[in-house]
């Protein structure tokens, strides 16, 4: 009787546990928003060559900047991480070659659902900030701010940056690969 | 009265279980999520337009019995003389690069002698090959009229073949008649970009 009483116990500890981890990991989102293609610098008439010594921007205005969403209530406290990338590589030349890339990014974290509005208050982050914290603010209510949904209020971090100048490299397809943690 | 061996070993493991648990439960207000972003780019080969040959009419008559026509092709010109040149570029650039080909439709061919004129209609052919007999004709309008067009490259490289009339007017090729005696010549650009 005993015995099975113990067993009930452990069993009744475990599902408890694992349930409460799996409900808290639900209450913040983070996620590339869609049409994520990455970070590409390639733009129609606007060829990017060997050795033409030019640099290539894109700002934070620009359809081709990185949108991260984190959702998340009100008051939580968040800390983003960015793991930056210097150079992006063509790794199927030999050998490989290098162009010089310099991120930037801005965040906003005003309450606002809506990605466009969002974008326009955007503050951007100092050069080489790697991590910052922040508490989740409350939504604003103002006319053409989406609800939260399931209580999560957004806030967006924008990647985006310079590429170059582009030196005598081998032609091809040049790339790395960031890493942006959002802990909570 | 102490416990059984086995009773013991469980109760240690309920207590341990609950505080697995309890660590758990205390750690659910942390975590990370990971996101991984590529940058990329794709860099292109510089593009280059090499002129390999110049067109070449010959010596005509001054009075033709139907247009002065000198084929991209090659062959079955018309009212040439008898030593021609077809001209011929060739665009390098990356392996399969489009590019965007500008050329003027028409340009004023002007004599040795004296301020005659002669108007020349261009005709540009394309072909991913070096190969004249199998090129078409690019833009769109034809000759005189066609001045721009988009190719794409065949591994790295492009032909141009560059025809044409001379005689008429602008857009609008007419036989020679009493043209006045003279060698004339003039400058066409060519120009290519990526697209």
């Amino acid at each position: 009787m005993r015995i099975g009483v113990l067993i009930f116990m452990m069993l009744w500890n475990w599902t408890l546990g694992n349930h409460s981890v799996i409900a808290q990991r639900g209450t913040v989102l983070a996620r590339i928003m869609n049409g994520y293609t990455g970070l590409v610098f390639d733009q129609i008439g606007v060829p990017i060559i060997s050795g033409n010594q030019q640099s290539y921007s894109i700002d934070i205005l620009d359809s081709r900047t990185l949108v991260v969403e984190i959702a998340a209530p009100a008051r939580t406290p968040l800390m983003i991480q960015i793991q930056p990338v210097a150079e992006i590589w063509n790794n199927s030349a030999a050998p490989s070659s290098s162009i010089p890339f310099a991120w930037e990014a801005a965040f906003c974290n005003e309450g606002l659902n809506d990605e466009r509005m969002a974008r326009s208050q955007a503050v951007p982050l100092d050069p080489n900030q790697n991590n910052f914290q922040f508490e989740m603010s409350y939504y604003q209510n103002i006319p053409g701010n989406p609800e939260p949904v399931e209580n999560r209020v957004k806030a967006f971090l924008y990647v985006y940056g310079r590429l170059g100048p582009i030196g005598p490299v081998t032609p091809g397809y040049f790339t790395n690969s960031m890493n942006i943690e959002v802990w909570y | 009265m102490k416990k059984p061996l086995a009773t013991r070993i469980l109760m240690s493991l309920s207590l341990l279980t609950a505080i697995l648990a309890s660590q758990q439960m205390n750690a659910q207000n942390t975590g990370v999520i990971n996101t991984n972003l590529n940058v990329g780019a794709t860099v292109l080969a510089q593009l280059k337009l090499t002129n390999n040959a110049d067109v070449q009419f010959g010596n005509l008559s001054a009075t033709t019995p139907g247009h002065v026509f000198l084929s991209p092709t090659g062959s079955s010109h018309t009212n040439t003389g008898v030593s021609t040149s077809v001209g011929k570029f060739t665009v390098e650039g990356s392996t399969t690069g489009s590019v965007k080909v500008t050329w003027p439709a028409n340009i004023v061919l002007n004599s040795s002698v004296g301020g005659n004129t002669l108007i020349y209609n261009l005709q540009v052919n394309g072909n991913g090959s070096d190969l004249a007999s199998g090129s078409t004709i690019l833009g769109t309008g034809g000759l005189g009229v066609a001045s721009t067009a988009d190719i794409t490259l065949v591994a790295g490289k492009y032909y141009l073949y560059v025809g044409g009339k001379v005689g008429g007017t602008a857009g609008s090729p007419a036989n020679l008649n009493a043209q006045a005696t003279g060698v004339y010549s003039g400058i066409a650009n060519f120009r290519a970009e990526y697209n």
